[in-house]
C-alpha cells in the first residue's frame, strides 16, 4: 500500500490499464486455444458473462445490478 | 499489445463530456476502474458509470439512439437493449471495438431502495479527476467506499477495504457516518472502520454465522 501511494497517479493508471488489457487479451487466447470454433465475439460475451457473476458473488439479491 | 480498455475509456469519456457540454447531463465513472486511484489497483473487463438522464427530459430510447450515432454496439440488439433498460434503469453495451462492456447505470430518483438512492447521493459530491490524462468526473472516495457497501459483494469489500486503509487520514469520516446510516449499512461502515482484514470474518459477522 505504501509503494502504490508512492507511485504517481499517471503510472498507477497507466498499469491498471495494462493490467486490464493483459488479462482481456489472455482470457480471449486461451478460451480461443480450448475451444476453436468459438468466434471471439462469443469468447467476449462469455467473458463479461463469467466476469459479472465473479464480482457479484456475496451481494445480495437486489444488488446484482445497480 | 492492444490498448482496448484505453481505448474504450477515451470513446466514452469523449461522448460523456460532449454530451454534458451539450445537453448538461451529468455523469460520473464509479466501480473498479477507481481502483487504479482510489483502492488497490485490480483488473477488470468492463467501465462502470452513472448518467443523469432525467434531468435533461431525454428518454432511454432517445438515449440509446445517441449511442448507436457514437458507434457504441448492442449485447444483443438495441431494441432488447431499451427493453431491458426501461426496466432495469441500466443499459450494458459495447464499445466500438466490441471489446469492452458499459455498464450504464441510470439515476432513478423514484426508486428508494439503496442501490438507486446511491446514484443521486455520489451525484451531488462527485469530482473531477485526471485519468490517463483525460479529465472526467468520477464519484468522491467516500462514495465509492459507500456504494462498495451497499452493493457488498466480496471483491466490492474489498476494494473498500483498500480504499479506507489507502486513504484514512483524508476520508470524510462524518460524511461517511452521515450516509451510511441514511442508507441503512451502519452495520457494514462499522465493521469496516473496526478494520476487518479478512472478507471472511466481515460476512460472518454480516450476515451473523
Amino acid at each position: 500500500m505504501e509503494l502504490m501511494n508512492k507511485t504517481p497517479i499517471r503510472d498507477r493508471v497507466n498499469i491498471f490499464f495494462e493490467l486490464c488489457d493483459f488479462g482481456i487479451n489472455s482470457y480471449i487466447k486461451t478460451e480461443k486455444e480450448r475451444f476453436p470454433n468459438k468466434s471471439i465475439k462469443e469468447i467476449i460475451l462469455e467473458m463479461h458473462k463469467f466476469h459479472d457473476k465473479m464480482r457479484t458473488l456475496g451481494r445480495k439479491k437486489d444488488g446484482n445490478k445497480l | 499489445m492492444e490498448t482496448n480498455y484505453k481505448n474504450a475509456f477515451i470513446q466514452l469519456i469523449n461522448f460523456l463530456e460532449t454530451f454534458e457540454k451539450e445537453k448538461g447531463m451529468n455523469y460520473y465513472l464509479v466501480g473498479g476502474i477507481l481502483t487504479s486511484i482510489y483502492s488497490d489497483a485490480r483488473s477488470t473487463t468492463d467501465i462502470d458509470f452513472v448518467v443523469d438522464l432525467f434531468s435533461v427530459n431525454l428518454t432511454i430510447a432517445n438515449y440509446i439512439s445517441l449511442l448507436q450515432q457514437n458507434e457504441f454496439f448492442p449485447f444483443q440488439d438495441w431494441t432488447t437493449t431499451i427493453d431491458l433498460a426501461e426496466k432495469t434503469k441500466m443499459i450494458q453495451f459495447l464499445d466500438k471495438q466490441e471489446r469492452i462492456k458499459l455498464d450504464n447505470y441510470i439515476i432513478d430518483k423514484d426508486n428508494k431502495s439503496k442501490y438507486k438512492r446511491i446514484g443521486p447521493i455520489a451525484l451531488e459530491r462527485r469530482v473531477r479527476i485526471k485519468f490517463a490524462d483525460i479529465e472526467c468526473w468520477a464519484a468522491s472516495k467516500e462514495d465509492f467506499i459507500l456504494s462498495k457497501l451497499v452493493f457488498g459483494g466480496w471483491q466490492d469489500y474489498s476494494d473498500a477495504l483498500a480504499c479506507w486503509i489507502r486513504f484514512n487520514d483524508i476520508l470524510d469520516v462524518r460524511y461517511l457516518e452521515k450516509f451510511s446510516k441514511e442508507l441503512g449499512i451502519q452495520k457494514e461502515f462499522k465493521l469496516l472502520k473496526s478494520g476487518i482484514d479478512d472478507p471472511d470474518d466481515y460476512f460472518k459477522q454480516i450476515n451473523g454465522y
